[in-house]
């Protein structure tokens, strides 16, 4: 006889397994669904019943799309607005959390609070704000236009992330640096980023996920179609009277695959218990 | 090397928590002084205004003849060594060691490894030089962090209870082993504790604080034998000194001691009055027959080498602790009777201050 939480190890694998595959495929099907549409003949991405695996596959659609689309240009935006966005937003952040979470200073709960207000506001509400103070900055229809509110947006969430982490490395590292003789600039170049790496890490996987996936700041503050980034330009896919699917599939596909490079990269970094051993435990 | 002077040193927190009180201190050059006290009593911060880690709310911090209070950390040439160590966990010991000389500058990179390979060899971590912290043990981390402070050749080196994370075998090693290593290179070392073993076994002089005020700043063995109050004497020695409220009344060719069990006649000169008389557990001893104090066991503790008993006295069942011979093993509820050399008896007045008696022969130390 067996009591709840003594189920024999093989039947309660079995059941955490078949939850987590269940789940995982809840995930995946959309993202399966459209990879093997690209793969599709259109006329077999409508077909009824709807076909799980496509009846004969083709690479049709990725020739067309790399032909007959500016796909690599867009990629090349969202790389841009990325890299851009990573680059300010952090360069705010890490001053801002290393401050906060080394210092009291009067307002501090105040400031960090006002920070996480700003995440509260949706991006739509303050568009036509943003809009007139581009225009009024010459920042209009310029890549800075994006990159300047996708940074404000992902900086609550790298304040608070990076605040957080850093409160968590001793401050004896920091106080044995200073008497080794390293500046403020030296302790947090040499001694703090390196320990801060993991949560780094999660910083700009978020902040590069999120900038390039903006189609509304795209859409709004950018005209010119040699700046579209690769949500603008799936977008552009859409026709007034009619919309090639396959296409849109396709080039959404070819969008993703510099993100998944990315992240087999970043994977290797996202190392865990970095501090371990800077102190007794 | 050098003297450190701190002249009526405070440290006020938050405008009104009184961290340190008007510290007067004067540490030779080369001497060993252990600062020692509970926890909260100022030591650590003392230290760290040294260190320049903290500022000073009023008096005067000098290293050498500089007076240092607006002198940065990197400036003060000061080494610290801190309880848990602060080793750079993405550095090897080699990075660790040689980091301060590198931001120095002013040393060839030859210089810099010649000086932290005679480092490893002193301290006997030369194999350790390519690991990074995580894969040593607490010892090896510690003399680690020791070798990174010695590297740089500092003035003073100030170490915040650096074995306070170490178990009692090791921390007993690294007591020698640091005494050995200061000796060696005649650094003037402010050593901060909260064991008093520490503070007795490794220090030329200790600086006892509580509440922020230094309470006494002498040679271990003085302030075990003369405390100047009675903070001191229970702080000092282990199991604390036992202490007994008293009356004292002066007779012909002595006085009278009654209260809290005694009852008995010391051969001393002391004014009449009521005192707090003390006395430590090793200064007992096991009458043979009628003693000065009776007592009923409570508890016996055998130590191996001797025996600790915990004892009552008189009718409000005082506590007190006697160390007595390991052959000496009495049962619970067994009547004792203890006597003492008067010699060692120690008094204090109403305000804690100890009372000078007649009985203060010159110590060993200084005769």
């Amino acid at each position: 006889m067996t009591m709840a939480g003594h189920e024999p190890s093989t039947l309660r694998r079995v059941r955490i397994y078949g939850v987590l595959i269940g789940l995982l495929g809840l995930v995946m099907l959309p993202f399966y669904t459209m990879f093997a549409s690209t793969l599709k003949p259109q006329s077999e991405i409508f077909s009824s019943p709807a076909t799980l695996i496509p009846a004969d596959p083709t690479i049709g659609a990725y020739l067309s799309v790399w032909t007959q689309t500016d796909v690599l240009i867009w990629v090349g935006n969202s790389f841009l607005i990325s890299l851009g966005t990573v680059a300010i937003a952090l360069v705010l952040a890490i001053p801002a959390a290393y401050a906060c979470a080394r210092n009291d200073f009067v307002g501090k709960r105040a400031f960090l609070l006002a920070v996480l207000v700003v995440q509260m506001f949706a991006p739509v509400v303050l568009i036509v704000g943003m809009f007139d103070v581009f225009v009024a900055l010459n920042l209009y229809n310029s890549y800075l236009a994006v990159i300047i509110p996708a940074a404000a947006f992902t900086l609550p969430f790298n304040v608070w992330m990076l605040y957080g982490y850093f409160k968590t490395i001793p401050i004896e590292l920091e106080e044995s640096a200073r008497i080794d003789g390293a500046s403020m600039l030296q302790i947090l170049t040499k001694i703090i980023l390196p320990l801060t790496k993991p949560a780094l890490v999660a910083s700009v996987t978020y902040t590069f996920l999120y900038a390039w996936n903006r189609l509304l700041f795209v859409l709004t503050f950018l005209t010119e179609e040699s700046k579209y980034n690769v949500p603008r330009g799936v977008f552009s896919m859409v026709g007034a009277l009619q919309t090639d699917w396959r296409m849109m599939l396709t080039a959404s596909v070819i969008g993703i695959i510099p993100l998944l490079i990315l992240f087999a990269v970043l994977e290797e970094y996202i190392v865990s218990g970095m501090t371990a051993g800077a102190v007794k435990d | 090397m050098s003297r450190v002077t701190l002249s009526n040193v405070g440290k006020i927190y938050d405008g009104n928590v009184r961290a340190v009180k008007d510290v007067d201190l004067e540490i030779e050059d080369g001497e060993f002084l252990v600062m020692v006290g509970p926890s909260g009593c100022g030591k650590s911060t003392t230290l760290r205004m040294i260190a320049g880690l903290e500022t000073v709310t009023n008096g005067k911090i000098q290293i050498g003849d500089q007076v240092v209070n607006d002198v940065r950390p990197q400036d003060r040439n000061i080494a610290m060594v801190f309880q848990n160590y602060a080793l750079y966990p993405h550095m090897t010991v080699r990075e660790n060691m040689s980091f301060g000389l590198r931001l120095s500058g002013g040393h060839s990179d030859e210089e810099i490894d010649e000086r932290v390979e005679d480092t490893a060899e002193l301290l006997e971590i030369s194999d350790l030089l390519e690991q990074h912290p995580k894969q040593l043990s607490g010892g090896q981390q510690q003399r680690v962090a020791l070798g990174r402070a010695i590297v740089r050749d500092p003035d003073v080196f100030l170490m915040d209870e650096p074995l306070s994370n170490l178990d009692a075998k090791l921390r007993t090693q690294m007591r020698t082993e640091l005494q050995r290593i200061q000796e060696e290179l005649g650094v003037t070392t402010v050593y901060v504790t909260h064991d008093q073993t520490e503070a007795m076994t490794m220090g030329d002089r200790i600086a006892i604080l509580n509440h922020g005020e230094l309470q006494q700043l002498e040679p271990p063995e003085r302030c075990y034998d003369r405390p100047n109050n009675e903070f001191v004497a229970g702080f000092i020695g282990s199991p604390s000194m036992n202490f007994f409220d008293v009356d004292v009344t002066a007779t012909g060719d002595g006085i009278q001691v009654s209260g809290s069990g005694f009852e008995t006649e010391l051969d001393l000169n002391l004014d009449t009055g009521s005192y707090t008389l003390g006395i430590r557990p090793e200064d007992f001893e096991v009458a043979d027959g009628d003693g000065r104090l009776n007592t009923v066991v409570d508890v016996v503790e055998p130590m191996g080498s001797d025996n600790f008993l915990y004892l009552e006295t008189g009718p409000n069942e005082i506590e007190l602790t006697a160390r007595v011979d390991s052959t000496f093993r009495p049962q619970r509820g067994d009547s004792v009777s203890l006597t003492f050399d008067p010699n060692d008896v120690h008094f204090f007045a109403p305000d804690g201050t100890r009372i000078s008696t007649d009985n203060d022969q010159p110590l060993v130390s200084e005769a």
